[in-house]
Order: structure tokens, then C-alpha cells, then sequence
């Protein structure tokens, strides 16, 4: 079996794309929150693990801190009036501390019990990739259904057109704080995956996050307008750029030149392929 | 619209030509090493660099190195381990720095990892059952420390402990200097960093308060030294590092750990447990072997410190840093 690693990464950052799609293109509140509840989803699972509880229970629990910490930002948006910027800065900056109480700043759990360690009649990487990509599905599934709910409607306009909502008997503040919550339970529960896939917490494992989300998003709309099946393929496509960076044999210092190289070649191919869609739509 | 099956057809091509490129691109020769750095900075590379040292004199100097950097990044050290693992050509891993080892601990069970630079070992190998480890860890007793302080400043009434709050190694490490300190009657206080932006306002304010600022082995701060020493410059307070390379910034005292004789040391136990003399059980891990200690005297004269020269029998006198 070859390497399933990038699938698996690209897996788990698939939910982060999936939270920036809410809070960026559904609320369109850009959200900071995001490192932070990544870095306290795998805090909590790191201890929960450590402890031999339910593996599964530390998916719950990290949904519910990571939703916590989504409410935190919410309201310090919509009720303390903060800028959105701010308030997920300031709620990053409190997960961060949270997260060192919680886990100390690092914690080894790969000989514990783990999500992954439950099928024993399959390889282990043939276990994590099917796991993983159930997950993501699943978290695909109600998002896209969550969405084309009625609740759905009232989310995309409170980001089109917040003011709309009062003709509903509604208010946009609750929507706001929905959007924040559902983003952040989602960063938390990749948080917690990714503890549990690779074995560690580190309290700096969370950098790049935010990036790597928002760059999987990015992709994700080059392949399609919608939120479907194209953000878990951007985001493993995603993560094969990084792994490919590595392996050109270039000296490391680099490697993040040739990841934004390729990302601009991933732009121009967007480019020439619209181009080209028009040509053909006008001959 | 058409767009989105040419870009998805495209953009799938381009996907599996890079992970074309990422399972063959980078044929490993017939033998090879694995060095897995956890980020560019100085201590680390001088622990590379050192390894590069010894197996270029030494047995494996025909055994060709893969260089890897995580970059910081847990993603990336994540499929560096990974890659690694997956390939059998290596004979050994070097790791090192905390998260290159953690992440490399986490794959490969069988070759050997020969980990540095990592303050406490029982981080990377606590609850695992893995024998396939070694290697050399670079903190310093926080007694030995304390006790150094105190002679070479014999006046010293308050400590500042200058941290990072992000660093496992360096919490860890404040705990037991603010212990240290403690039972020897030293007032300590803890300023802890969080952001690169505080430091040069925590080191003023820090330098302000104390006779002397201590910094432990963080890789934060001792990047970020330049900013400290600048902070603290003008005012009658010495900045102490655990790190040799400060001191030629302009850092007052510092205890050097050797890292590239650290580095140098990894490279000789992988060549000898690659040979079939050793394991790395029998290896285990090591403190650092020797500690020197630095005093800066252009910087100590123009702060007009009182050092007791004639504290320790090691005290290497260096120049450079002072304005």
C-alpha cells in the first residue's frame, strides 16, 4: 500500500476548509478563532486519551470546547461590539493558555488507544484513511444539509444581508454566533484527529492552520462554486503540494518558495481553463 | 458552465503527478541517512552540521544524507516521518529538536532514531514502548545553574526567568530553576512571552525590576536575542543565557552546551549502532557532557557588572556585542 498520509492530512484539513467556508463565505466574518480551536481540540484529546477514556468521547469533546470556543468569539462580536478580527484574535490568544493547562505543551499518545486502533481486521493506514474519510463525509454531508436547511438560508443572509433578517422576526446576532459555533466545533474535531492520527499534541502544532484551511478553500472554489466534494479533494491536493515540495531534493530553505510557486501554477491553470471554457463556449 | 470539469480533470492530473513526484521523485541511493530538523535556527543547525561532521570522517562517510526540515510545521514533520518510514533505503533517522523527534517516534519502530537537541527525552518516548530511540539531550541542571548564578553574581538579590509559553522544553525547565532558586533563598520572578512582539517590552521591564534575567533553552528567545539585548542594553542588569551563540550578540553570561560536539556525538553512536557495536537501548540518553561558561567582558565592563571571575574554573572570556 503506498503512502497514505497526504489523504489522510488532507482528510482531517478538509473539516478546517469546511469551517473556513462557514465563517468566510457563509457569514463572511473571516475567523482567527480558527488556530486556537485547533490547538484546543487536540488539548482536550491528548488528555482524554492519555486517560484511556473513549476515544470517540474526545470527538464529542472537542466538538463541544471547539463550539465553545466558537461562542466565545461570537458573542464578543455581537454583544461586547468587537471587530470579528479582534474577537477571534482574543479568543486564539485565551484557547492558547486553555490549551497549555489542559495538555501542557506537549503530550505523546501514540501507544495509547486511539479512534483508529478499533478495526483490528484492517491495516492500520488502510484504517485511518477509512476513518477519515468517513468522517470528513459525514461532516460534508451536514454541512451541505445544515446549509439547504431553513437555518441555512438564515446563515447565508445573515452574510449577504443581515438587515433582511428583521423581516424574518429574526435577529443576525444569533446567526452570527451559530456560524462561529458550527466553524470552530469543526476546527476542534480535526484538531482532535490530528492529535490522535499523529500520535502528539504539541501546543505549536496548530501553526499553519488557518492557512492551510483558507488554501484548501481557495482551491476548493477553483474546482467549483459550491461546497460539495471539491473542498476534501482541494484539501488533499492541497497537502500534495506540500509533500511534493519536500521531495524535489531542494535544500529545505526552499520549500515554502516552490509550495507558493506551485500555488500560482494552480491559479494559472484556473485561469487558462476558464479561458478556454469561454472559448468553447463561444464557438 | 464548463469550467469545473477541465479544472477538476486538471487540477486531479496535477494531484497525482505530485504524488507521483512525492513517492519517486527523490530516488534515496542505496544506503542512506535521514535528517529530520524540527526548524532553521542556530543551536539546531550546529547540531546538523555536526552530524554532517562525524559521518563525513567516520565510517558512514559513503552513506549519502537526506536533509528534511519540518519547518515549524507539524503538518510537514508529520509527512516527513512519514515519507521516511515508507522508505527502506534508510538505515537510521536523525531527529532533532522536540517536534521532529515526536513525529518521527510516532512511524518508525525498527531503524534507529538518534534524536538531539531535545531538553526532555521523556516527552518523546513517555508511554511508548519503543527501544528503537537514543540520543542526546541538551538541558543543564537547573542546581548547577542556580548555583552558577549566585557565584558569578555574588550580589544578586532577584532573578527574572525569561520564557517562552509556548515551549514544552522551557516551562518544564522554569519550574525547576523557580525551585532551584527557591530553596536557595533567590527572589524569582517569571515573565512569560507569548508572542515575539513582547519580548523586547518583557525584557525591559523585566531588566528593570532584576539584577539579572535568565533565559532557558528556548528557541523563541534565542532567536529573538538581538531584540532582548537591545531592550536591556542600557540598563545595570545581566542577561544570562543557556545557549553559547547569545553571547557573541551581546549577552552578558551564558552556559554553553557545545551543539555541534552534540551533533558530532549523534553521528558517532548512529555509527555505531549502524555498525552492530551498539543499540539504542544500550545508548540511551545522555546529558551533555560538559558545560562551559561564558562571560562577556566588553559587555560586562560597559554595564558595569560585578562577576566574580574566579567562580568556575571553565569560564570562557569572549568579546563582541558591547556598543
Amino acid at each position: 500500500m503506498g503512502n497514505l498520509s497526504i489523504v489522510d492530512q488532507g482528510l482531517i484539513f478538509s473539516l478546517v476548509a469546511m469551517a473556513v467556508y462557514l465563517t468566510s463565505r457563509v457569514i463572511k466574518k473571516d475567523d482567527l478563532t480558527v488556530e486556537g480551536s485547533f490547538g484546543l481540540g487536540g488539548a482536550i484529546t491528548a488528555v482524554m486519551v492519555e486517560h484511556m477514556l473513549a476515544p470517540w468521547l474526545s470527538l464529542v469533546a472537542s466538538l463541544a470546547v471547539g463550539a465553545l470556543a466558537g461562542v466565545c468569539t461570537g458573542l464578543s462580536y455581537t454583544r461586547l461590539k468587537m471587530n470579528h478580527l479582534m474577537a477571534g484574535l482574543v479568543t486564539t490568544t485565551a484557547c492558547f493558555s486553555v490549551s497549555l493547562v489542559i495538555a501542557s505543551a506537549n503530550k505523546a499518545v501514540a501507544e495509547h488507544n486511539t479512534i483508529f486502533g478499533r478495526i483490528t481486521f484492517l491495516p492500520i493506514n488502510i484504517t485511518e484513511v477509512t476513518v477519515l474519510a468517513v468522517i470528513s463525509l459525514l461532516m460534508l454531508l451536514l454541512v451541505r444539509k445544515i446549509i439547504a436547511s431553513e437555518i441555512g438560508l438564515m446563515l447565508r443572509a445573515t452574510g449577504e444581508n443581515p438587515g433582511i433578517l428583521l423581516h424574518f422576526g429574526q435577529s443576525s446576532s444569533r446567526f452570527y454566533v451559530l456560524g462561529f459555533t458550527m466553524a470552530n466545533a469543526l476546527t476542534a474535531l480535526a484538531g482532535s484527529l490530528f492529535v490522535q492520527w499523529s500520535g502528539f499534541f504539541s501546543i505549536t502544532g496548530n501553526i499553519g492552520t488557518l492557512v492551510t484551511g483558507l488554501a484548501s478553500l481557495m482551491v476548493a472554489e477553483l474546482l467549483s462554486k459550491s461546497i460539495g466534494l471539491s473542498i476534501v479533494i482541494a484539501a488533499i491536493l492541497y497537502q500534495s503540494i506540500f509533500a511534493a515540495t519536500l521531495m524535489l531534493g531542494l535544500d529545505p530553505v526552499w520549500n515554502n518558495l516552490v509550495k507558493a510557486l506551485i500555488m500560482v501554477f494552480l491559479v494559472g491553470l484556473s485561469s487558462v481553463a476558464t479561458k478556454t471554457g469561454a472559448g468553447a463556449r463561444h464557438a | 458552465m464548463k469550467k469545473t470539469p477541465i479544472i477538476l480533470s486538471l487540477s486531479v492530473a496535477f494531484a497525482l503527478a505530485l504524488t507521483y513526484v512525492y513517492l519517486n521523485g527523490q530516488k534515496p541511493a542505496a544506503k542512506s541517512l535521514a535528517i529530520v530538523t524540527t526548524l532553521s535556527h542556530p543551536a539546531l543547525d550546529h547540531v546538523r552540521q555536526g552530524i554532517k561532521t562525524a559521518l563525513a570522517n567516520g565510517t558512514l562517510k559513503d552513506v549519502a544524507l537526506i536533509d528534511f526540515n519540518a519547518e515549524g510545521n507539524a503538518q510537514q514533520a508529520n509527512l516527513i516521518a512519514r515519507k521516511i518510514s515508507k522508505d527502506q533505503h534508510i538505515l537510521g533517522i536523525f531527529a532533532i529538536g522536540t517536534l521532529a523527534a515526536q513525529a518521527m517516534a510516532k512511524v518508525e519502530k525498527t531503524r534507529p532514531i538518534v534524536i538531539a537537541a531535545v531538553s526532555d527525552p521523556k516527552v518523546i518516548i513517555a508511554d511508548t514502548k519503543a527501544d528503537n530511540i537514543c540520543g542526546l539531550s541538551d538541558s543543564i541542571d537547573a542546581n548547577y545553574q542556580i548555583d552558577t548564578v549566585m557565584k558569578l553574581l555574588p550580589h544578586i538579590k532577584r532573578l527574572a526567568l525569561l520564557y517562552s509559553t509556548n515551549e514544552a522544553n522551557s516551562i518544564s525547565v522554569i519550574k525547576q530553576l523557580s525551585g532551584a532558586a527557591a530553596q536557595r533563598n533567590l527572589s524569582v520572578s517569571m515573565v512569560g512571552i507569548h508572542e515575539p512582539q513582547q519580548i523586547m517590552a518583557a525584557s525591559l521591564d523585566a531588566c528593570q525590576k532584576n539584577d539579572a534575567i535568565l533565559i532557558p533553552l528556548d528557541n523563541q528567545l534565542v532567536a529573538s536575542m538581538p531584540a532582548v539585548i537591545k531592550a536591556t542594553r542600557s540598563l545595570f542588569c545581566a542577561v544570562i543565557t543557556t545557549n553559547e551563540s547569545p553571547i557573541h550578540q551581546g549577552a552578558s553570561l551564558a552556559f554553553g552546551v557545545d551543539y555541534q560536539k552534540s551533533g558530532q556525538t549523534a553521528g558517532r553512536i548512529m555509527e555505531e549502532i549502524v555498525a552492530g557495536h551498539t543499540t539504542t537501548r544500550e545508548s540511551g540518553f545522555i546529558d551533555p557532557s560538559s558545560v562551559d561558561i561564558f562571560v562577556n567582558d566588553a559587555v560586562v565592563k560597559e554595564k558595569g557588572l560585578d562577576v566574580d571571575m574566579n567562580a568556575a574554573p571553565n569560564i570562557v572570556h569572549v568579546q563582541g556585542g558591547a556598543r
